[in-house]
């Protein structure tokens, strides 16, 4: 038969060791000291004789070992009190107690230190693998792209976005063409907490980590459209005054800022437009060159920015100032390898490729397509009399009439020498012939430089037109808008032929 | 001679159960979390999470042959704790089962960085304490169910062919 008080005190450890996980850390160990000390009474008043100093040990070890310096005090005192009164207090028991006491206590610090160093140096190991992975997460995408616009979105994807590094808002600042401005380019983040909580979870339900994301394509799009009209409306000049902007540029380093310094413009228009208290700025640069800034705020978990975050931008920061650099450089050249170097329009070469193309969308959708060749009247004789200086003139602002009438969804083109034609897709025969008029009216009226002397006493233009019937080649459709325009010059010049149903009608 | 066998027992049941503390632990951490989450007016189920945190020890994409021919089965998620007889999870660890009892660590989710923004809505709103935040998520971290996400997640990544 088990005496009462096991059975209780039986009750008591079984219970005891599950509630524990119930309570605080601290209520934890306190239940658990106080089963074992249950324990070791029940089993005491069995008289196990010496054996009761090694429980009573027992007990001593765990409580130093859970409650550190006055665990081991408190546990030492009541346990040699109890021996006291039990029978007399010697030397072995006492030693075996200040023993099992010591014990605990350096077990318990050895613990700490471990567990204190060991955090340490895993958290710094996952800090940095994490941002090793992001930066090579980033690297990989940014090579997929020239396009300034998916540039910025990768970057300011991979500072906000939970799966990066997780800031709540992050703002970028383009340097503009002249240097001498920065102007607000894009933003991503959310302008209340509400919105932010929204947004990441809505991300966290798609289950997706920053690689995924970037690699959706489709989803590369700014979305916080209010941030964005925001952003955009600021323009800050670099060489007024010593505001964040410019130091943090000039100092080549990212600054924190905690408390806002009101006279400073920058951070002023910061904290009214974008309720801004505390943020960071990173400076991007390209070989010395100011390329722009990224502002980072935690709007929405408050949570203080430090150094060593702030930090883990300044390697996408440079990454991206070579790819924004890199990128602007290929749109420029793009754009130069399709337009004509003295008038800014098209060149022949996108002018062959697009009425290629036009051709083609038009047979397929049976939608009308117009072409114009135009060519400037006694043009020799304009540039034997005027210089080829002044003709080079005359050709910029004939080409700019015809891109201030040739606009929206057409394209006006310089085919060569004085030769420009215009590619109208989707306008209807009158429209086409209404365009073509204006111009050749513009020009008319255009006081061009010693316009006087031409044989006419003006500067003219001959325009022929052509319209795309289904079925016909791209080369038959250029040569019948220049049998028009040839008709035009045999016919007087200055005027607008339409070459329609194989005739031709002025 | 009863007096001895109980108290043999008695200690006997006090070590079982320093013995199985994790094993408590996981039990209670499961029925508490259940509970308070309901008096939230939530289930455990309805919090979303992702692994996004999760750091690779290994370079993703990746071409070792051990790890890229490894079939999912080999992959197991070990819980991480703090101490044995005062456990409280510190995170996950993915590791691939190479066979004659090797292990290779893949990849590690600390508990700090498992963020739920359902309970940092709740955080915020002042509804919960840090305290309870970690315990949920310990709670959702230790279930057989998220361990096995997890590891999908693993797979998933070790066999995304994204940059290739």
């Amino acid at each position: 038969m088990i005496p009462l008080e096991f059975a209780i005190t039986f009750l008591i450890v079984l219970a005891g060791s599950l509630v524990r996980f119930y309570l605080s850390p601290f209520w934890n160990r306190l239940l658990l000291c106080l089963v074992l000390f249950a324990m070791v009474e029940a089993i005491s008043q069995s008289g196990f004789g010496e054996l009761e100093v090694i429980l009573y040990g027992l007990f001593v070890l765990l409580v130093s070992y859970s409650f550190s310096m006055y665990g081991a005090l408190a546990s030492v005192i009541l346990m040699a009190a109890l021996t006291y009164v039990k029978g007399g207090l010697g030397v072995y028991p006492m030693a075996v107690l200040v023993f099992a006491g010591v014990s605990g206590l350096l077990f318990h610090q050895q613990k700490q230190r471990k567990l204190a160093s060991d955090g340490v140096w895993l958290m710094q190991l996952y800090k940095q693998s994490r941002h090793l992975s992001i930066l090579k997460e980033i690297s990989i995408a940014i090579q997929s792209t020239m396009e300034v616009g998916k540039l910025l979105h990768i970057i300011l994807t991979a500072i906000t976005a939970g799966y990066g590094l997780g800031f709540n808002r992050a703002l970028l600042f383009l340097v503009d063409d002249k240097g001498s401005n920065l102007q607000g380019a894009v933003g991503i983040g959310s302008m209340t907490k509400e919105q932010g909580i929204s947004t990441w979870n809505n991300v966290v339900s798609r289950r997706m980590n920053l690689g995924d994301f970037i690699a959706l394509m489709e989803d590369a799009q700014f979305r916080d459209i209010d941030l964005i009209k925001l952003l955009r409306d600021i323009e800050i000049p670099l060489n007024s005054g010593n505001h964040i902007f410019h130091q943090a540029l000039t100092e080549k380093k990212p600054i924190i800022v905690r408390e806002l310094d009101w006279s400073d413009t920058v951070q002023r228009q910061l904290a009214e437009t974008f309720q801004m208290t505390s943020f960071a700025i990173v400076p991007m640069l390209n070989q010395g060159n100011m390329v722009g800034v990224i502002v980072v705020d935690n709007n929405v978990n408050h949570q203080p920015l430090e150094m060593e975050e702030i930090d883990s931008i300044v390697p996408l920061a440079a990454q991206a100032s070579v790819a924004i650099e890199n990128s602007r450089l290929y749109e420029r050249s793009q754009r130069m390898s399709i337009t004509d170097g003295l008038t800014g329009l098209y060149n022949q070469r996108f002018y062959q490729d697009k009425l290629q193309e036009l051709a083609q969308q038009s047979e397929r959708n049976d939608s009308p397509l117009s072409l114009m060749i135009a060519d400037i009247d006694f043009f020799k004789h304009y540039n034997d009399t005027n210089g080829h200086l002044e003709g080079n003139n005359t050709l910029i602002g004939v080409a700019k009439i015809i891109a201030n009438t040739v606009s929206g969804p057409h394209f006006p083109c310089r085919f060569g020498g004085e030769e420009f034609v215009a590619l109208l897709p989707g306008a209807t025969q009158e429209a086409t012939l209404a365009i073509a008029e204006k111009i050749r009216s513009a020009v008319e009226q255009h006081p061009f430089h010693n316009r006087e002397a031409q044989p006419s006493g003006k500067l003219t233009i001959c325009i022929g037109v052509a319209f795309y019937r289904a079925g016909m080649s791209v080369q038959q459709l250029q040569d019948l808008a220049d049998s028009a325009l040839y008709e035009a010059k045999r016919n007087g010049k200055n005027r607008v032929i339409v070459h329609e149903e194989g005739a031709i009608r002025p | 001679m009863n007096s001895m066998i109980a108290s043999g027992c008695l200690l006997g049941l006090f070590l079982i159960g320093l013995f199985f503390s994790k094993a408590g632990y996981k039990l209670i951490l499961n029925l508490s979390s259940s509970k308070k989450m309901l008096r939230l007016g939530y289930k455990l189920e309805d919090v979303k999470f992702s692994f996004d945190r999760m750091v690779y020890t290994v370079s993703l994409p990746t071409n070792q042959p051990d790890i890229m021919q490894a079939k999912k089965e080999q992959f197991l998620a070990a819980e991480e704790f703090g101490s044995m007889i005062y456990p409280q999870l510190s995170g996950i660890r993915v590791l691939l089962n190479a066979g004659h009892g090797n292990t290779q660590l893949i990849a590690y989710l600390p508990i700090e960085q498992f963020r739920l923004p359902l309970l940092d809505q709740l955080l915020l709103d002042g509804k919960i304490k840090a305290e309870l935040y970690r315990q949920i998520c310990a709670c959702i971290l230790i279930l057989p169910s998220t361990k096995n996400e997890m590891i999908g997640e693993v797979y998933k990544q070790i066999h995304n062919k994204r940059f290739s």
